[in-house]
């Protein structure tokens, strides 16, 4: 089988690496409590097939209450928090800063856990693109907006992972929606580097 | 210490390297896409797996 690309979803037969296996283990359990959420970042053109290792998985989710990240918390057994006190890691999510969890006695990979904090965030969220694996299924960042974001980082690796993804993607890409963040995040003149 | 260093000649060999890798992005995906996922993500699970315990 070969990669299937529709406007906002993908559906992939890959074999799954230990790190696509962190991202499951950990998106399951927000899919189990019912928290919206969108991977961003690196991982994304990781799980589009670039071959490259990341430390960490960044991760969009909505700003919660307390109650329901203490439910979280207490809901990622399989995670430990690099901020051990959960009402210090609240806080620092609600202040805008991240906070990382990885598997118990294994440092890396992290995922680097961040409230929605502007209109951008809360429109990657509701924009969500859907990658199936198998019986999984993982969100992430709706690609017309993931690419030109990549762009706005700007290192070279951000410039590649664009670059994978656009490529890989481009004939089923909104060109539409893809303009307009290239516009906004003041991207346009970099376009010629993913093309 | 006298070493020359030809900044010009460092550039362009930076400026080669980043077309060499951007041409290296596009054949990777041109063979992801010729690809079976099964092929291709094997090949990213073996390269992948040993850098994570």
């Amino acid at each position: 089988m070969y990669m299937e690309i529709s406007e906002n979803a993908i559906v992939l037969d890959k074999e799954i690496n230990k790190l696509d296996k962190f991202v499951i283990d950990f998106t399951k359990i927000l899919d189990k409590l019912k928290i919206n959420y969108s991977v961003v970042s690196g991982y994304v053109s990781i799980l589009l097939g670039r071959s490259r290792a990341t430390e960490d998985v960044d991760i969009l989710i909505p700003r919660l209450g307390f109650d329901k990240f203490e439910d979280m918390w207490n809901n990622l057994t399989e995670f430990e928090c690099m901020t051990i006190n959960i009402k210090e890691a609240y806080e620092t999510l609600k202040n805008g800063s991240n906070i990382r969890f990885f598997r118990k006695d294994v440092f890396i990979p992290n995922m680097e856990v961040k409230f929605s904090k502007n209109e951008l965030d809360e429109y990657t969220l509701n924009n969500s693109f859907e990658v199936k694996i198998k019986d999984y299924k993982i969100k992430i960042s709706p690609l017309h907006l993931q690419i030109p974001f990549k762009l706005f980082l700007g290192s070279q690796k951000d410039i590649e992972d664009a670059r994978h993804i656009y490529q890989l993607v481009k004939d089923k890409l909104d060109k539409e929606k893809l303009q307009y963040f290239t516009e906004k995040l003041k991207v346009s003149h970099k376009l010629k580097l993913i093309q | 210490m006298n070493v020359k260093i030809n900044l010009k000649q460092l550039e362009k060999e930076k400026e080669q390297n980043l077309k060499d890798r951007m041409d290296f992005i596009d054949k990777h995906v041109e063979w992801i896409k010729k690809n079976p996922d099964k092929k291709w993500s094997k090949a990213q699970k073996d390269f992948l797996d040993c850098q994570y315990k």
